[in-house]
């Protein structure tokens, strides 16, 4: 071969394998996950709201604030041993709320991506007002647990991805208001829905099956629910909570329930919770309530075994997992989780007519009995009267309703109840005796008023950082809502 | 013209070579040492060409009979001395000089096979007898402590254990920092198919170094630095592995068959002793039966427990009082006479068994008609020293080089290796904490593990969220099955160009593949845990499919006598095919079956990936009198793993080797044989894996949860889709290294003393890195670029031939790395990010600290340094902070050899000094009062040395020992430990056989990992969790390493 024959040869085989910037595109497809705009949002509300249920409602808050509330007592010689005994360690890291704390900003963003995918008309999701409403209540409950966790969080520099990195934190107050636009505006969409007869979601709706009256119930619901809680801040909390509520009643709202779960392949998180690690086990401070009103739910709550522990007892807390009595609806893993339920929203209708005045017999009488009747007949499967049950109580009070509803709020919306107690504190009165030695160690207040915010965010977000600080704010900075 | 000069006298020797041997004749001669001139006794001489040879005798003679006309030349081989070929003469007589005096050659990247006096940078090189091969069966093992700037960290000493092998540090924060490794010039596959993430669940998963036989392996190059790597370009940043499988060399003229064989026996290396004193229980519940602590009464006190206890009155006594006896709640569940004595067990003891581990291998070298080829088999089969964990091992290698003539030659190289592991689970999913946590007189053995007549319902001495490790045994596995084969077929052409008598060239076409099937299941049986009361399954794996091809063109040349130069200009395709599946099923129909058809709901899926990188090269090599050698090359890389006009890399590297003992003044002395100064800068990428930002099926686990309780589609049949936590930044680009390094090497008092010393500096910089979020900004990580890193690194070796004769001689091989990889920068506002571990505590990457550390919750101490009690008792931080750096500050190995005659020892001893680990299993044991160190700890009160928080004074609360104790052992702080440590790695003694008939033959005996002195107590350091960036440095019930004893045999004929 000649010279030239060799570089010619030799260029062409050097040539060899280079190719266009179109086929590495090819190359790199993801063939395993759908891109963005592909996803309709049909397909998208379903784990919006299972993660609303799994993650915000129930999950880590619910079962901590279990512990603290002393709806059930943590045990098993390990976290909740350590819950139990009020250690900062377990209270005060950031740590022990991050899983929370990320998948619900991730759940807030898969919502947010459902309202710009439909507002901003992306073919596929142009005009579907039903799923455009779900998305915006399901923001406003989101963030309501939130902000009622954490106080100040970010919220308007949110959810902007690589944008914001380090977005500040918003004022509860301005959070607060934020959400009640988001509530309304969501009314208004399921009124188009309504009108329009939309069916968007179809059985991907977990929680109503696409049935948007039923939907514009549990925003108002929700509207009542978070306006209450501005009772220790704003006069006319009470008023307008009731207005609400009272709509909401009319509407026919029922439990805003998510009822996934068939036991063997998909469990309530409480029960996972437990199956997984036995760290809780029956309360006394619950047992003793049930007992002095002969309650019905005293059998499910001890497994029938009548036995129950006191909070803050290291005996108890450092005993083996699985060896303590526990309430009996942990073992059902077919058990809804409850986003809101009928009962709660009949005491709060009996709460805010016993503060404006009024008789709030019928309200209370039905909230105890709607509680009574899902976990003693539907659960524990027991005959029950529990509409006479709810009526033996007799008259409405504030300390009746707030212990019944306390009851309620004992299977998992112990958030709720941690947010009651934290709003009567506020307001100078207390209904809930809660017994644990350990609230307060060496003249120390060990009983947070706000739970410390997630590792992600002290680690890699400077604003949030300065607002943790060692973490011990969490025992002194009590949040707007309840100063 | 020399050359042309060179091969007429050489024609001419060979006639007259001819001309004397026309008749069968006989040949005789001796054999002498060049250094001392003294006979040499038993060396082979061999007729090249036949297979008629001799030994020589006491005087060093030998007689060759019937030796045919056309033979030319011998062979003479010796142990320790450089084989010869020597042309047949009258009466020769032949000097053999020991190997050290060879100059060096070193296979450099892409296959450039150089003189190591040429290279500009470090480079470190091991041959097939300074393996340890024999009782191991990886990689991994077969060169710790052999190496300098290499950190190996192995995980444990189960079957098909992974090891992580970093050679001069971390690049990349969170990703991959193994070498590329080329075998027979092919880039192969060594990163385990599976990571095990944050390591805190399931089991080890074997690295895919796996599928090479050491005892395949001729020779192992490590290109360390970055200008040594740089013609891989994108794929060797982290340094290059370059190996040599065996090959047939011209001396076997006749097939030459090696059998070996050996077998070792494995203890645990470090075994945990329980306490021996106190009972189950805790200060608060007294004995108790069901607890996973053992802070209860004195075992010979059991018989006087007012609840369980023989001697008292109570509700099992009712019937009758047991003196001297306790009522055990599992003996009774077992169907056993429920009263027991007071007894102690060895439960550590009882359940590690012993461990086996074999090794078998055949291999045939031959080169005939211009034809070499070697063919091998092995076996490879191990044993755990955990009741059901084994691996079985077979490879099969065929390699055949064939010059086909003057200007083309071809041949091929092929690989087949098919292995099956089963291994034990750590951390949460781990069996060791029930073994190391049993209270001493549980009799863990003796007590049946479940209920006589279900198998489904196990008995143990604590709660059921654990299983009982004898069930597990019997019931569960995570099983590991591989099917690879690796090779290429290559064709050379060096065209007889008339362009000058000094310039040759030659092309060389290389096309390979890498394919492998790797299959996974993990099972746990119905009644595993309460949380998996049904049982649950998972099959998944990979299948892999890596094209390569590669074309080089090589062009030598010499001008004058003073300059050589050499080109070599090609390119590279490399394209993977990757395909994973995951199918989980839950809930058995019926126990005793364990297969994913007898499951009640089935989920899964699978995914294709693929992943294209051309890249071309070229390199200049100019040499200057021999003694100067400058190399410059640069390699620019096409990646498809990158966004769109973020594809195209350049990487270029300059080199400098100068050998100054060339220079007259040297020429004169005795002392300084060999010295040379090389420096070198490089810079290097690596690409990061980006996407489309996309959506995924999110399902619900973690946490609190031991298995997954939502998972889509919902049994409604409702699926989902959401955003996927991780935001791909679009402006992605590849990380860069730079690199530059410095150093001699230095040979004295006739090369009897080697040293080599390189200082080398890497800076890394736009690393890419999933950087950890707030939660948020809606995403937890955005894969993007930031952050830097820098290495300062230090490595010295010496070898000294201390003594060297005939019969006797001594080597000592000493090597020092000292390696500082800081973290200089993460992203902005980003201050750590986890490499894994638990919510605390976490191995992390923390800006300011050395890479990598621990992170999690220390005491709270004053200004001081002193305890800040509350109560009394020592209080945690509310958050993590760094509780120290993981790396050491300095290894060293040192290989000691010598031989007398025909026995020779060696041994390879490795010494750490500094770094930490978190050390979970001690930790949680003295947390539950199960360890020595706690027992006087288990009785009465004290007053802890410290502050009171509250009150600002020293404290004069007393508190119970124990309550102290558990509340130290509660903080991380406590659960970290130095990892220094002094270890025999390993000692073999080998004894060579006089010739019998025709068959060479050498037995040995080897001890492995026996002596170890280490500063942490109670377990070997070498054993944690995962096989990612922070294996070696976290532990929490890991599966334990091993200490090996055994022996062997090689026939070669």
């Amino acid at each position: 071969m000649k010279f030239s024959r060799y570089i010619l040869f030799s260029a062409a085989m050097l040539a060899l394998g280079a190719c266009s910037e179109d086929t590495m595109d090819s190359i790199n497809k993801n063939e395993g996950n759908p891109p963005v705009d592909a996803v309709p949002v049909r397909l998208q509300i379903s784990d919006a709201i299972m993660g609303s249920g799994f993650t915000a409602s129930s999950g880590d808050y619910s079962f901590y604030l279990s512990c603290l509330m002393e709806q059930t007592v943590g045990t098993g010689n390990n976290q909740f041993a350590k819950a139990e005994l009020r250690n900062p360690m377990e209270w005060a890291a950031s740590t022990t709320f991050n899983n929370a704390w990320n998948s619900i900003y991730g759940n807030l963003m898969n919502i947010k991506q459902i309202m710009e995918k439909i507002e901003g008309e992306v073919p596929g999701n142009v005009g579907q007002y039903d799923i455009l409403g779900m998305a915006q209540t399901l923001w406003a409950l989101n963030y309501g647990i939130l902000t009622d966790m954490h106080g100040d969080i970010p919220y308007s520099e949110a959810l902007q991805g690589q944008a914001n990195m380090h977005p500040k934190l918003d004022a509860q107050a301005d959070i607060y208001a934020d959400l009640f636009k988001y509530l309304d505006a969501a009314i208004a969409n399921f009124d188009k829905a309504i009108d329009a007869k939309l069916k968007n979601a179809g059985a991907q709706d977990i929680a109503y099956g696409n049935n948007c009256k039923a939907w514009k119930a549990a925003a108002y619901a929700l509207k009542a629910r978070y306006r209450l809680h501005m009772s220790a801040v704003d006069d006319k909390a009470i008023d307008d909570a009731l207005s609400y509520a009272v709509e909401a009643e009319n509407l026919g709202f029922s439990d805003f329930n998510i009822a996934s779960f068939d036991g063997i392949t998909a469990d309530n998180p409480w029960s996972a919770f437990q199956w997984s690690r036995s760290y809780v086990a029956s309360s006394k401070t619950v047992y003793d309530m049930l007992v002095a009103n002969d309650d019905p739910r005293a059998g499910i709550y001890t497994y029938d075994t009548g036995e129950a522990y006191p909070s803050g007892d290291a005996a108890i807390a450092y005993e083996s997992a699985g060896a303590l009595v526990y309430p009996g609806w942990l073992d059902m893993g077919v058990q809804p989780i409850h986003l809101m339920t009928a009962s709660e929203l009949q005491f709060i209708i009996a709460e805010c007519q016993l503060r404006k005045g009024q008789n709030a017999d019928a309200a209370f009488h039905a909230g105890v009995a709607a509680a009574v009747e899902e976990l003693v007949v539907g659960f524990w499967e027991e005959d029950c009267d529990a509409e006479a049950f709810a009526e033996g109580l007799g008259a409405a009070s504030l300390q009746k309703v707030f212990e019944q509803k306390y009851l309620q709020q004992m299977v998992d919306n112990n958030i709720e109840a941690y947010n009651d107690y934290r709003r009567c504190q506020a307001m100078g009165e207390e209904y809930i005796k809660l017994q644990n030695p350990m609230n307060v160690q060496s003249g120390v207040n060990r009983f947070p008023c706000r739970m410390p915010y997630g590792n992600s965010a002290v680690i890699s977000n400077p604003n949030v950082k300065a607002a943790y600080g060692d973490g011990s704010y969490i025992y002194t900075e009590k949040m707007w809502l309840y100063k | 013209m020399e050359k042309r000069l060179l091969s007429l006298i050489s024609m001419l020797m060979l006639l007259c070579g001819i001309a004397a041997a026309q008749a069968p004749s006989t040949v005789r001669g001796s054999v002498t040492s060049a250094d001392d001139g003294e006979p040499i006794v038993g060396a082979s001489v061999l007729v090249v060409g036949t297979n008629i040879g001799a030994n020589t005798d006491i005087d060093g003679r030998f007689v060759i009979t019937n030796v045919p006309s056309s033979a030319q030349y011998v062979t003479v081989a010796y142990v320790g001395m450089a084989t010869k070929e020597v042309k047949i003469a009258p009466n020769m007589e032949i000097t053999m000089k020991p190997t050290l005096e060879l100059g060096e050659v070193v296979v450099t990247a892409m296959g450039i096979k150089r003189d190591k006096k040429a290279l500009g940078y470090a480079s470190q090189d091991l041959k097939a007898d300074e393996l340890i091969t024999d009782g191991t069966t990886s990689m991994a093992s077969a060169i710790q402590g052999k190496l300098t700037g290499v950190d190996i960290r192995q995980s444990s000493g189960a079957p098909g254990a992974s090891a992580q092998i970093v050679i001069r540090g971390a690049r990349s924060f969170d990703g991959n920092n193994q070498p590329l490794y080329v075998i027979d010039g092919m880039p192969v596959t060594t990163t385990p198919d599976v990571s095990t993430g944050y390591s805190v669940t399931g089991a080890n998963i074997a690295d895919r170094s796996i599928d090479i036989n050491p005892d395949d392996i001729e020779s192992i190059n490590v290109l360390k630095g970055q200008a040594a790597s740089a013609l891989y370009g994108i794929r060797a940043s982290n340094g290059v592995i370059v190996i040599t499988t065996k090959r047939g060399s011209a001396s076997s003229m006749k097939p030459q068959v090696t059998v070996s064989t050996n077998i070792a026996a494995q203890r645990v290396s470090r075994k945990f002793e329980h306490q021996t004193e106190y009972a189950q229980g805790n200060g608060y519940l007294g004995y108790s039966p069901t607890s996973s602590m053992t802070w209860g009464p004195k075992i010979s006190e059991l018989p006087n427990d007012p609840v369980y206890g023989g001697n008292v009155q109570n509700d099992y006594t009712a019937s009758g009082l047991h003196q001297g006896q306790y009522y055990s709640p599992q003996r009774a569940q077992a169907g056993l006479d429920p009263w027991t004595t007071p007894q102690v067990y060895d439960n550590v003891g009882d359940f590690f068994g012993s461990g086996l581990t074999e090794n078998t291998s055949l291999n045939i070298t031959h080169s005939v008609g211009g034809v070499n080829y070697s063919v091998s088999v092995s076996n490879s089969y191990q044993d755990g020293i955990i009741p059901s964990t084994m691996m079985n091992r077979w490879n099969a290698r065929g390699l055949v080089d064939w010059r086909l003539s003057k200007e083309w030659s071809t041949g091929f190289s092929g690989i087949y290796s098919s292995s099956k592991i089963k291994s034990a689970p750590g951390a949460n999913s781990g069996i060791m904490n029930v073994v190391y946590s049993a209270p001493a007189e549980y009799d863990l053995k003796g007590i049946p593990n479940h209920v006589p007549g279900d198998p489904t319902q196990q008995i143990l001495f604590r709660s059921l969220s654990f299983t009982n490790p004898y069930w597990w045994a019997e019931h569960n596995s995570y099983n590991q099955h591989t099917n690879r084969f690796f090779g290429n077929a290559y064709l050379e052409f060096a065209p007889n160009i008339n362009w000058g008598d000094n310039m040759s060239l030659k092309f060389r076409e290389q096309a390979g593949i890498d394919m492998w099937t790797s299959d996974y299941s993990d099972i746990n049986e119905v009644g595993t845990t309460t949380s998996l009361k049904n049982g649950d399954i998972e099959n998944y794996g990979s299948e892999h499919n890596v094209f390569n091809n590669l074309f080089t063109i090589n062009f030598d040349a010499q001008f004058g006598d003073d300059w050589n130069l050499n080109v070599l200009l090609g390119n590279e395709i490399n394209h993977e095919n990757v395909r994973v599946w995951d199918y989980y099923g839950s809930n058995f129909n019926f126990p005793g079956f364990p297969t994913i058809g007898n499951t009640a709901s089935i989920s899964g899926g699978e995914s294709k990936d693929q992943e294209r990188t051309v890249g071309f090269f070229g390199s200049v090599m100019a040499a200057w009198k021999n003694q100067l050698f400058l190399t410059v090359t640069g390699r620019n890389d096409y990646v498809s793993s990158m966004p769109r006009n973020n594809r195209s890399f350049f990487y270029p590297s300059v080199s400098l080797g100068w050998e100054f003992t060339q220079l007259p003044a040297f020429h004169s002395q005795n002392v300084i044989s060999y010295g040379k100064l090389r420096t070198s800068f490089a810079q290097v990428g690596q690409a990061g894996r980006w996407y489309q930002n996309y959506y995924w099926t999110p399902s619900y686990g973690g946490g609190f949860y031991t298995y997954t309780p939502v998972s889509y589609p919902l049994p409604s049949g409702v699926s989902s889709y959401v955003p996927y936590y991780v935001v791909y930044d679009k402006n992605l680009k590849p990380q860069n290294t730079s690199n530059f390094e410095i150093g001699a090497d230095i040979n004295l008092w006739n090369n009897r003393i080697k040293m080599e010393y390189t200082y080398s500096y890497q800076n890394i910089t736009d690393q890419i890195f999933t950087v950890p979020t707030d939660g948020s900004i809606g995403y937890q990580y955005v894969m993007t670029n930031a952050g830097k890193m820098r290495t300062n690194s230090h490595e010295f070796s010496i070898n000294a031939a201390i003594l060297q004769a005939r019969d006797y001689d001594l080597n000592l091989g000493v090597n020092f790395t000292r390696v500082v990889n800081e973290v200089v920068e993460l992203a902005p506002g980003v201050e750590s990010i986890m490499l894994g571990g638990f919510v605390e505590p976490q191995i992390r990457a923390q800006a300011g600290c050395t890479y990598p550390n621990i992170y999690g919750l220390k005491f709270q101490r004053d200004d001081q340094g002193r305890l800040l009690l509350f109560e009394g008792l020592p209080q945690a931080t509310g958050d993590s902070y760094d509780l120290g750096n993981c790396s050491p500050d300095f290894v060293m190995g040192f290989n000691l050899s010598g031989r007398y005659k025909r026995v020779s020892l060696s041994s390879t001893w490795s010494w750490q000094n500094g770094g930490h680990m978190y050390h979970g299993t001690n930790m949680t044991m003295n947390y539950f009062g199960a360890t020595k160190e706690s027992i006087p700890f288990h009785e009465g009160t004290m007053v802890v040395d410290g502050i009171d928080a509250v009150t600002g004074e020293p404290n004069t609360i007393e508190v119970a020992r124990e309550d102290y104790y558990r509340a130290y052992y509660d903080v991380t702080e406590s659960g970290v430990y130095d990892t220094s440590f002094f270890k025999l790695r390993d000692l073999t003694v080998t004894y060579q056989l006089p010739r019998i008939w025709k068959l060479d033959i050498s037995v040995y005996g080897f001890a492995r990992n026996v002596l170890i002195w280490a500063k942490m107590p109670n377990f070997d350091p070498e054993s944690s969790q995962g096989n990612g960036n922070m294996g070696g440095y976290f532990e929490r019930f890991s599966v334990p390493a091993t200490s090996s004893y055994g022996g062997g045999l090689t026939v070669k004929f």
